[in-house]
């Protein structure tokens, strides 16, 4: 009887923790709830309108990384890189893995490569994936709510996110809100496509201009060098863009 | 609103006949199962359905060109304009010609723009030919094929959209062949590239 009780213990045990085991090797992203706010874009979205009151959401705490999007891959192989049409991917799809499952190998720089943020991915893909998450991307003013602070970060990813070298998502300090990395890449937003509006084609030399030139006047805070250069590079993407230093994370409605 | 839904969800199912019906007499060139060329738009899922409360996938639409706008039925000010405009192309072919085009106009306000309004909308602005379609998707499905596409559109304070106005021309095979930018160019460019996307070749010749 107490041997029984003994082995069932031990069982318990060993099954337990094999589950913590498991549970550390995948462990799911946190999401972190950034509360509700009024908040201040670099540009509005709306003509006239300078503050916009934000929703509190779910943000997950760190960018995607790439064993969690060859999870994902596994499970859907229309988004494996020799599946994707050039529709849906510009042509370098997840260009530094070794294979539509095998993910680039680890090397002096970087030991784990599966635990940096994936890269390489459009805006289709990374849909898909937060999608498939029961999640979507986060709005541009989400993103940028979620990001803004009033400290020192904003410089340095403005000099971090050039290098183009994917980060080891969630090692760096969290910012005030608790969420990772947002400043050491760019990162996709649903509506990127939706940042100055202009009645003219995506190639406009007039969306620039409202960008560069003579309307630095709507900018709301201008010495946010970050911001100006994030709200530039979302309206200079297309859908189907994969680049080497754009990644993305999901967010949830309450 | 869940009464409309609910109208629109019987119509649906009475129309599935139908509608498998006219799968069957597809074009010759577009194979069943055939895969989209690498850029074509048809790689694009979703629930679409017509004005006519009929469920549509986008691939359907291979073997034409189509001639696609995007709007919202309850613009006042431009929206119009653009639907006149793709009416003036569709002017501009023969009769012959007009039949080998397709013309769809794709809501991105999918919320007020159900089926029954845009059927509507279609009368209001005297469209009952079958080549014309207005389509409803799915929030998602919208904001997909208009990234896809560049169109853009904003909601406002107002329950307006701020939005671009392009026409794009897709060939036959649902890609991009030519984008009319904005309002002012002249319509004779898009008709041109048009005219050179007809198919040549009659359907029954084969």
């Amino acid at each position: 009887m107490f041997r029984q009780v003994n082995r069932l213990v031990f069982q318990a045990v060993l099954i337990g923790g094999l589950g913590l085991l498991l549970q550390a090797a995948q462990a799911p992203v946190e999401m972190v709830k950034v509360p509700a706010g009024v908040f201040t874009p670099q540009f509005s979205p709306r003509p006239g309108q300078k503050d916009f009151q934000v929703k509190s959401f779910w943000l997950d705490a760190r960018p995607v990384n790439r064993a969690e999007f060859l999870e994902f891959v596994r499970k859907y192989p229309q988004w494996r890189r020799s599946q994707v049409p050039p529709l849906f991917q510009e042509g370098n799809y997840l260009a530094d893995w070794q294979g539509d499952l095998s993910l680039p190998l680890p090397s002096q720089e970087v030991k784990q490569p599966e635990l940096q943020a994936v890269t390489g991915v459009s805006w289709m893909a990374a849909r898909a994936y937060c999608d498939a998450q029961k999640k979507r991307l986060p709005k541009l003013l989400e993103w940028e709510y979620a990001a803004d602070e009033t400290d020192p970060e904003k410089l340095s990813w403005y000099s971090l996110v050039g290098i183009g070298i994917p980060v080891q998502a969630g090692v760096a300090a969290p910012n005030q809100k608790g969420i990772y990395d947002l400043h050491h890449m760019y990162e996709w937003v649903d509506d990127f496509n939706q940042v100055i509006m202009t009645n003219d084609s995506r190639e406009g030399a007039e969306k620039d201009n409202q960008l560069f030139c003579g309307n630095s006047g709507s900018a709301t805070d201008r010495m946010n060098y970050a911001a100006f250069t994030r709200y530039a590079f979302w309206s200079s993407l297309h859908p189907s863009y994969t680049l080497k230093n754009l990644g993305f994370r999901c967010a949830r409605d309450l | 609103m869940k009464k409309i839904f609910l109208l629109g969800l019987v119509c649906l199912l009475t129309a599935m006949p139908a509608l498998a019906e006219d799968h069957s007499h597809h074009h010759p060139t577009s194979l069943q199962g055939e895969k989209p060329t690498g850029k074509s738009l048809y790689w694009l899922g979703g629930q679409w359905k017509t004005h006519q409360n009929q469920k549509l996938e986008l691939k359907s639409l291979k073997g034409k060109p189509v001639v696609l706008a995007m709007l919202y039925t309850s613009c006042k000010a431009v929206c119009p304009l653009i639907l006149e405009d793709v009416k003036a192309i569709e002017k501009g072919l023969a009769s012959a010609d007009r039949a080998k085009t397709q013309f769809v106009i794709v809501s991105f306000d999918p919320e007020r723009d159900t089926p029954s309004v845009l059927a509507d909308y279609a009368q209001k602005h005297g469209i009952r030919a079958s080549n014309w379609k207005f389509l409803h998707g799915t929030s998602k499905h919208v904001s997909e094929l208009g990234a896809l596409l560049g169109v853009r559109f904003q909601p406002n304070a107002q329950g307006d959209f701020i939005h671009s106005n392009q026409i794009t021309l897709l060939n036959v095979e649902g890609e991009v062949a030519y984008q009319r930018p904005d309002l002012k160019e002249p319509l004779t460019i898009i008709l041109e590239k048009l005219k050179a996307n007809l198919p040549v070749s009659h359907p029954h010749q084969h």
